[in-house]
Order: structure tokens, then sequence, then C-alpha cells
């Protein structure tokens, strides 16, 4: 799995490619525990090329999401596709975040 | 091709069919020779019967001339008592009937000489006519005249008739083979027969000789390899047999083994999709996990937000109960002043003296509640700072929590791929198990058909051994053949 970051002032977007099984959600989760999420307050992950996403991985979304809103920020899934889209919503996590499907 | 690489069929149909040829050209140039004899033989039977005839006829003119001659010179004789139509006579009779064609057929140049006759024949009997006629009209004239004709023209067409006879015996003799030619033909078809009928024989026995000495050679050679094949036979069958023999039993051992293998594997097989329902299950409520743990993370985000508002509002009470509390210390301050001002003015003030009083009672009292307010609020602030840290710890563990449980289904569902595929193999295993169980018991039975065909087969190369020594007999005698049978028992 590889993952870029970018950022554009209150607004960052993290792009993944591949699956996010147990090892990508941990490389994940270190690139955003890294990050100074003070100035933060859109959280974008865009979904474009993953191919999978583990329950490690959607832990780490909660997480993520727990740290961003807890500062006030909100979190957003874009570009995901047909089978992790039905995924999300199967676990009801558009209730928690937003979730954009491609 | 050389005679040795012929095969014995080859060899003897073509030993046969030289003999055969031999004997069939011996029995033709017997024929032949034979129905050369008979052909010969019956040209000259012909040729002598001609002959003969011939000479006869020949004869019989002479007489018949002689009988004219008698008219003519004997007192006695008075009538011409001979044939004069010449074909009635018995030559014209031959001549002009069955016989002159059968001559030409045996002798074609006989047809010349043959016509040339007809005349001198017919002139014969035409004088003979004219003789009898002048006998009869004139007695004493009659005979001179007859004499004449008989000097005139009888005995010149007789010479010429004998002259003709002669040459076409002659010719006859010429053209049909003799007596010492046709002993000689048949005594060279009888050597030609012999030769031939010597040559076959010592052909014959030279081709039986190769033949037999071959195939001799040859079934020594055979009997001997299928000697030697038979013991090799015989000794591979008893250990193939004794192989067979152990193959069954370890097979038998191993049946029961496999058996079981199976039955574990089965129980194991049992257990492991056992566990992939589990741990299919383990997946439905890792999901409900998930879906409870985004509801009470956004719960707890909420309460984190909210107490954080309390923590905020909490700050503005103190400032209320702080204004309140400086109120009612100014308040109690303006009282006192009041009571003051109230006793200066005497008994005009009395009742204002009260009412201050009144007052300051009350701006103690609401400075007292200002106080117990801002412990309790100290008390509920530090009661919700308290929360907040709790909430804090909640949070950090709920984290944890949310955290080690994605975890643990990622690894969960990681164990229920893992143990459908080794469900599945396992299946696989019991299925192959299960065939290998009946595979072994198959290769326990066969393994004792193969013993039992090995001892037939034991049995059998016995039998060819005797059969060897039996065709040895036959090929070497009887002594040879013993010896041959002691080495086959040894074997």
């Amino acid at each position: 799995m590889e993952v870029f970051f970018e950022q554009n002032q209150a607004s960052a977007k993290f792009t993944i490619h591949g699956a996010i099984d147990e090892q990508g959600a941990q490389i994940l989760k270190d690139k955003f525990t890294a990050l100074d999420k003070s100035s933060i307050k859109t959280m974008i992950f865009d979904f474009k090329t993953v191919t999978h996403i583990g329950s490690a991985g959607i832990g780490k979304l909660l997480l993520f999401y727990k740290d961003i809103a807890i500062g006030g920020g909100v979190m957003e899934i874009i570009n995901v596709s047909g089978s992790i889209y039905d995924l999300l919503l199967t676990l009801k996590l558009n209730s928690v975040f937003k979730i954009q499907q491609a | 091709m050389k005679f040795n690489d012929l095969t014995i069929g080859n060899r003897i149909s073509g030993s046969f069919l030289i003999i055969l040829i031999l004997l069939l050209a011996v029995s033709a140039t017997g024929i032949f020779g034979f129905k050369q004899i008979v052909k010969n033989a019956s040209q000259v039977i012909q040729g002598n019967k001609l002959d003969s005839i011939l000479a006869q006829k020949e004869v019989d003119h002479l007489i018949w001339v002689n009988k004219v001659n008698a008219l003519l010179t004997d007192e006695k004789v008075t009538t011409l008592n001979v044939q004069t139509d010449d074909h009635k006579c018995g030559f014209g009779e031959w001549l002009y009937g069955g016989g002159r064609k059968e001559a030409e057929i045996l002798v074609p140049a006989l047809k010349k000489s043959l016509l040339a006759i007809e005349k001198p024949h017919y002139l014969l009997h035409e004088s003979a006519k004219a003789i009898g006629a002048a006998y009869q009209n004139e007695k004493i004239k009659g005979i001179e005249t007859a004499r004449k004709i008989y000097s005139d023209n009888t005995l010149p067409a007789l010479t010429e008739i004998q002259a003709l006879l002669k040459d076409i015996r002659k010719t006859a003799r010429d053209h049909i083979m003799s007596d010492e030619a046709m002993l000689s033909s048949a005594q060279r078809s009888k050597n030609t027969v012999v030769y031939l009928s010597m040559f076959a024989v010592l052909a014959g026995i030279m081709l039986s000789f190769l033949t037999v000495h071959g195939l001799n050679n040859l079934l020594k050679k055979v009997a001997e390899g299928i000697a030697e094949s038979a013991g090799q036979v015989a000794s591979a069958a008893r250990e193939i047999a004794a192989s067979s023999q152990s193959l069954a039993e370890n097979a038998s051992e191993q049946a029961a083994t496999v058996e079981e293998t199976s039955s574990a594997v089965h129980e194991i097989t049992a257990n492991s999709r056992q566990t992939s329902e589990m741990t299919r299950g383990a997946r439905e409520l890792m999901n409900k996990n998930i879906e409870s743990s985004g509801q009470s993370l956004k719960a707890i985000v909420e309460i984190t937000s909210k107490i954080n508002q309390i923590v905020a509002d909490s700050d503005k009470i103190a400032e209320i109960i702080k204004t309140i509390d400086q109120i009612g210390f100014q308040t109690n301050l303006l009282a006192l002043n009041a009571a003051v001002e109230a006793a200066r003015a005497g008994e005009a003030g009395a009742g204002f003296a009260v009412v201050a009083d009144e007052v300051r009672a009350l701006a103690i009292k609401a400075t007292t509640a200002s106080h117990s307010t801002q412990i309790l609020l100290d008390e509920t602030i530090l009661r919700i700072s308290q929360i907040s840290a709790s909430v804090g710890d909640m949070n950090l563990n709920f984290e944890g929590i949310v955290e080690s449980a994605t975890i643990i289904g990622e690894k969960t569902e990681g164990i229920t791929s893992a143990s459908l595929e080794i469900s599945k193999g396992l299946e696989q295993i019991a299925a192959a198990t299960t065939e290998i169980d009946k595979i072994t018991q198959q290769i326990a039975g066969n393994s004792e058909e193969s013993a039992a065909a090995s001892e037939e087969l034991s049995a059998q190369a016995e039998e060819m051994g005797f059969m060897v020594a039996e065709l040895t007999r036959m090929v070497h005698g009887k002594k040879y053949s013993q010896n041959k049978m002691d080495q086959i028992e040894r074997i």
C-alpha cells in the first residue's frame, strides 16, 4: 500500500493506493499520527485506488474521525468504490462521517 | 536372402515346393514321353498299315492283271472275271473312300502321288473293259486285239501304277517314323525321365537334409532358449509370488492404518468446519462492533464537546457568582451605611434601620448563597474535570479497544479465510484418504491375485519345461531329453 499526503491550508488529503490491510492500516496510522492536526479543519481520504479495506483499516478511520471531530474538524472519504462503499454503509459509518461514492 | 534367414514355414514350404516342382517336371516329362511314344507308335502302326495296304493293292493288281492275262493265254478261261470299274475294285474303294483321306492326313505329301495314280488306274480298268469287249465280239481276231490292248494299254498302266505305288510307299516310309526311330525316341524319353527322376531324388534328399538339419539346429536353440526362459520365469514367478504375498500383507496393514487416518481426518474436517462457522459468526459480531464503535465514538465526541462547553460555561457561572457575591458585599456595605444613616436619623430612621437590617440580612444571605454556589460550582467543575479526565481516559481506552478489536477482527477474518482454506484442504485430504483407502484395499486384493497368478505362472513355467524336454526328445532323442529333464528339475 502507498499513501500520499497533501495539505492546502486547513484542508488536508490522504490519497491511498492498494489494499488497506492490517499492515497498511498501521502505516496509515503512523502517517496520521505524525501530522500536526491543530490547523486541520477538513481531513479528506481519497479511496479512488483502494482495492480492499479490512477491519483494522476501518478501526483506524474511526480513530482518525475521533481525533479530527474532537478538534472540531470534519472528516470525509471520497471516491469510494462499489464494494467498499457498500461495506462502509453496512457498518453505518455514513452516519459518523461523510462518505462520497466514486 | 540366406537359407538360415528363412522362417521354418518358408523353409519347409520352399523345400516341398522345390520337390513338388521337380516331381511335376518328372511327371510332365514322363507323361510327355509316354504320349510321344504312344503317338510315335500310333504313327508307326498307321504307317505300317498303310504300307501293307498299298503292298496288298499292288499284289491285288498283279493278280487282277494275271486274271486278264489268263483270259488271253489260258484256253480254259473263257470269261473275263475281274472288276472293270476303277471305283469298285479294292484299290478303287480305298482310293475314293476313307482310306485315302486317312493316308493324306497321316502323310500330306501323298496327295500329289495319289492324285497322279488315279489316271493310270482308270486306264488299267478301261483296258480290261476293252479287252473284254474285243474278246466277246470277235473270238480269233478279238484275242489278238485284246492281246494288243493288253500289251499297249494294260501293262503300261500296270507298270505306271506299280511305279506310283512304290513311290507312294517310299514317300510314306520317308514321312512316317520307323520302328528304329520310334525305339530310339522311346529310349531318349526313358533316359530323360530317369535322369530327371535321379536329379529330383538327389535334390529332394539334399533339401530334406538341409531342412531337417536346419530345423534340428533351430529347434535345439529354441528348446534351449525356452528351457532357460522357463527356468528364469519360474524363478521370477516365485520371487513375484513372495513379493506379492508380502505386498498383500503390507497393504492390509496399510489399509487399516489408512482407515484410522481417514477417520481422524474426517473428525478434524468436522471440527474445522465448525471452527469456520464460528469464525464466520465472529465477522458479523465484528461488523456490529464496528457499527457500535462508530456510534459510540460519535457520542464520545459529542460528550467531550459538551463537557468542554460545560467547563467553558462554568467559568461564566463563576463570574456571575462572583458578581452576585460582589453585589451582596456592596449591598451589605450599603445596608451598613443605611443602618448608620438610619441611626443618625434617630427616630425617623427607625423604620429605615429595620429595612437596612433586612437588606443587610438579605445581602449576607446572598453572599452566603453565592459562596455556597461557588463551592457547589467548584465541586461541580471539579467533578466535570474528573468526568472530563475519565472521558479522556475512556477515550484512550476506547481508542485502544477499537484498535485492538478491529485488529482482532482483521486477524479473525484472516483466520476465517485460513480456516475455510484448511476446511477445504481437509475435505480434499479426507476424500483423498478415502480414495487411498480404496486403492490400498484394491492393492491388497490385487497383490493376493498377483501372488496366485505368480504361483500359476510358476506351474506353467514347470509345464513349459516338460514341453521343452519333450521337444528336445523329439529333436535329440531320449538320452539327451533325460539330461534336459534333470536340468529343469534342478531349476
